[in-house]
């Protein structure tokens, strides 16, 4: 049984929060690091930042980001760009400058909405934000007012959002506008957009609502940065429910203690977390010393949850139930496994069956749709599918099928084996995407940046044997250099995500060979994953 | 142990924590950490980062740091980590 009101069905994600708010006019929203806020308080303040929008000329289908720290400010800023008829682009505040640069140009974006210490360090303008022409900015406003100044940006100082007036009329959104351009590592080194309509969205946030049961009473602990796909499901998700959102700021995830600590405060009722962050809290979130009475349910996503950790999790958290989530950023959450049993040592768990009305075909190299159990490459067509990846017609014609008449089909690229009652299970990558702490990483992409620096003629990368977590790589350096592990990361830190920094790095005379002649990257990539500190 | 020494080891155990987060932690070779530097709002030290830190701690004052104090509070600067260090040495 859902709990979802059958009546007042919101009509697109710009809805979410208004319906909410009429739902439960006294119901906690957002529960911030310093105060809390209603859904008829989120609501106001949502439709004025629209406003502020709307009259600083964004248009309909523009894109605006939001470049802040997490918190409750970065939720209402998501839902005024949504109800403002803009597409909703994320930055990862932690990123370097180089990399908030290149989104910033890819999705030619017109406004941001962000915190002025964050914006200060990704200095947008300095032709790092080529179309920016307008600031919302709470903080210290005044700090970047000169740097703003002779730029042509215009900047407003959203501190005090009661001093803005209400929207008198928004733009009218439609399920086929497009809503978010959520960014994730190309493999040629360059981010790719991958663009999500309204439709796309809301049928996700249905979708979890009812295969979570989410409902009022729910308490969600935010694990997510905003510019991580899972994010979704408390931007989306959470309000459809009329639920509430617990805050985490970025510390509190980097220290698991301090996130059981205000997660068992705050009586939180689900959680949602990559598994790295879960095995984390596993190890060192005193999890012990805590009451989890209130705790319903843990989801985890973002890759394998190895069955020993996943067990000892478990047997912490004695009295939740624990749900596998699978589907890559194109398709939303698409599979959902409830766990019935801690998995024995060395037992996979299914990514489950397709929810909604998504559906799943496993092909063979041919393109053939193979029979239940044999290994392929999953196919997934259902309704919260991406529209495109943005301006990127080659990839998204790459990552589409359609067979017959049928539904067009995105292309996961991940191995499964389908069983004949529709239970899916994960086997690894047909590429050489991997995850890292939950992030899709293109090694091609690593390598190829790797190879840009001076001294580097060659780069091989992989998961590191040595620190799980993160990657390792090989290289072989130009004649009479020598290896500077820490020069080499810190110049990678302004060309890579954080998570895709090599921690280990290794010099090699040469590289082994195919008969072909081609670096053995697999083999190289072998030893890497194999390697372990000697020292 | 007197307040006089137990201060000279406080600040040379700061300068210490500097040092290994400027050379081994912050990937951020234009912002030397202070005493009182944020280093977490500002994503100088990440999850695995905070480990080593922890690792670092433990062996200069030979302590344990249980899980619970491995929080934003007490890794939030370099003398809020002193702090926590020499809180576990005069208990220990």
């Amino acid at each position: 049984m859902t709990s979802l009101p059958a009546a007042s069905s919101p009509t697109t994600l710009a809805g979410l929060v208004g319906r909410a708010a009429a739902l439960r006019p006294d119901g906690e929203a957002l529960i911030g690091l310093n105060r809390s806020f209603t859904w008829p308080e989120v609501h106001d303040r949502t439709a004025r930042l629209a406003q502020l929008l709307v009259a600083g000329g964004v248009k309909k289908g523009e894109r605006v980001a939001v470049l802040r720290p997490k918190g409750h400010e970065s939720f209402e800023a998501v839902h005024a760009i949504l109800q403002a008829g803009a597409i909703m682009v994320p930055l990862d505040p932690m990123a370097p400058a180089a990399a908030a640069a290149a989104v910033l140009a890819d999705a030619g974006v017109i406004a941001l909405v962000g915190h002025a210490e964050t914006i200060k360090r990704a200095k947008p303008w300095d032709g790092n934000g080529p179309d920016l022409k307008l600031i919302l900015a709470t903080g210290s406003t005044e700090s970047i007012q000169s740097d703003v100044a002779g730029s042509g940006i215009s900047l407003v100082d959203i501190n005090e959002l009661a001093n803005y007036p209400l929207p008198e009329r928004l733009p009218v959104v439609t399920l086929d506008d497009p809503s978010y351009l959520i960014y994730t590592s190309g493999s040629t080194g360059t981010p790719k957009g991958i663009l999500h309509t309204h439709s796309s969205g809301l049928a996700y946030a249905r979708c979890a609502v009812e295969i979570h049961q989410l409902n009022q009473h729910d308490r969600l602990a935010a694990m997510t940065g905003l510019h991580f796909d899972m994010s979704t499901f408390e931007l989306f998700a959470i309000p459809l429910a009329a639920g509430t959102i617990v805050e985490m700021s970025e510390p509190h995830l980097r220290f698991p203690a301090s996130f059981t600590e205000r997660a068992a405060e705050q009586r939180t009722t689900i959680w949602y977390g990559v598994t790295f962050l879960l095995q984390q809290i596993l190890e060192r979130g005193a999890l012990e010393t805590r009451d989890w009475s209130s705790l319903r349910s843990v989801l985890f996503a973002g890759e394998v949850f190895p069955a020993a950790a996943l067990r000892a999790l478990m047997e912490a958290l004695p009295n939740t139930v624990f749900e596998n989530v699978y589907g890559p950023a194109e398709v939303n959450a698409s599979n959902v496994y409830r766990l019935t049993r801690p998995p024995a040592d060395g037992e996979s768990v299914p990514i489950g069956p397709g929810c909604g009305d998504a559906e799943m075909l496993v092909v063979d190299e041919t393109e053939q749709p193979v029979p239940p159990g044999t290994k392929g490459v999953l196919w997934i067509s259902a309704s919260t599918r991406m529209r495109e990846y943005w301006n990127r017609s080659d990839l998204t014609a790459a990552s589409t099928r359609r067979r017959e008449d049928g539904p067009d089909w995105y292309v996961s690229g991940d191995v499964v084996t389908k069983e004949s009652d529709g239970t899916v299970w994960f086997h690894g990558r047909s590429d050489h995407q991997v995850k890292l702490r939950g992030i899709r990483v293109e090694l091609e992409g690593v390598e190829s940046t790797l190879a840009d620096h001076p001294d580097i003629l060659h780069a091989v990368a992989g998961p590191s044997g040595y620190r799980p977590g993160t990657l390792a790589a090989t290289v072989v350096l130009r004649p009479g250099v020598h290896l500077d592990v820490r020069a080499i990361q810190k110049w990678s830190a302004n060309r890579l995500p954080p998570v895709a920094i090599p921690a280990h790095i290794d010099v090699a005379e040469t590289l082994p060979t195919t008969p072909s002649g081609k670096i053995d990257r697999k083999r190289i990539r072998i030893a890497l994953a194999a390697a372990k500190e000697t020292a | 142990m007197n307040d006089v020494l137990t201060m000279d080891a406080d600040r040379e155990l700061a300068a210490q924590l500097c040092a290994f987060i400027d050379s081994e932690v912050s990937l951020d070779p234009d912002t030397p950490v202070k005493p009182d530097t944020d280093l977490l709002t500002t994503g100088l030290v990440d999850s695995l980062g905070a480990m080593e830190l922890v690792h670092f701690l433990e062996e200069h004052r030979n302590i344990d740091i249980d899980p619970v104090d491995v929080t934003i509070e007490n890794f939030g600067t370099v003398n809020s980590m002193v702090a926590l260090a020499t809180r576990l040495t005069s208990t220990a």
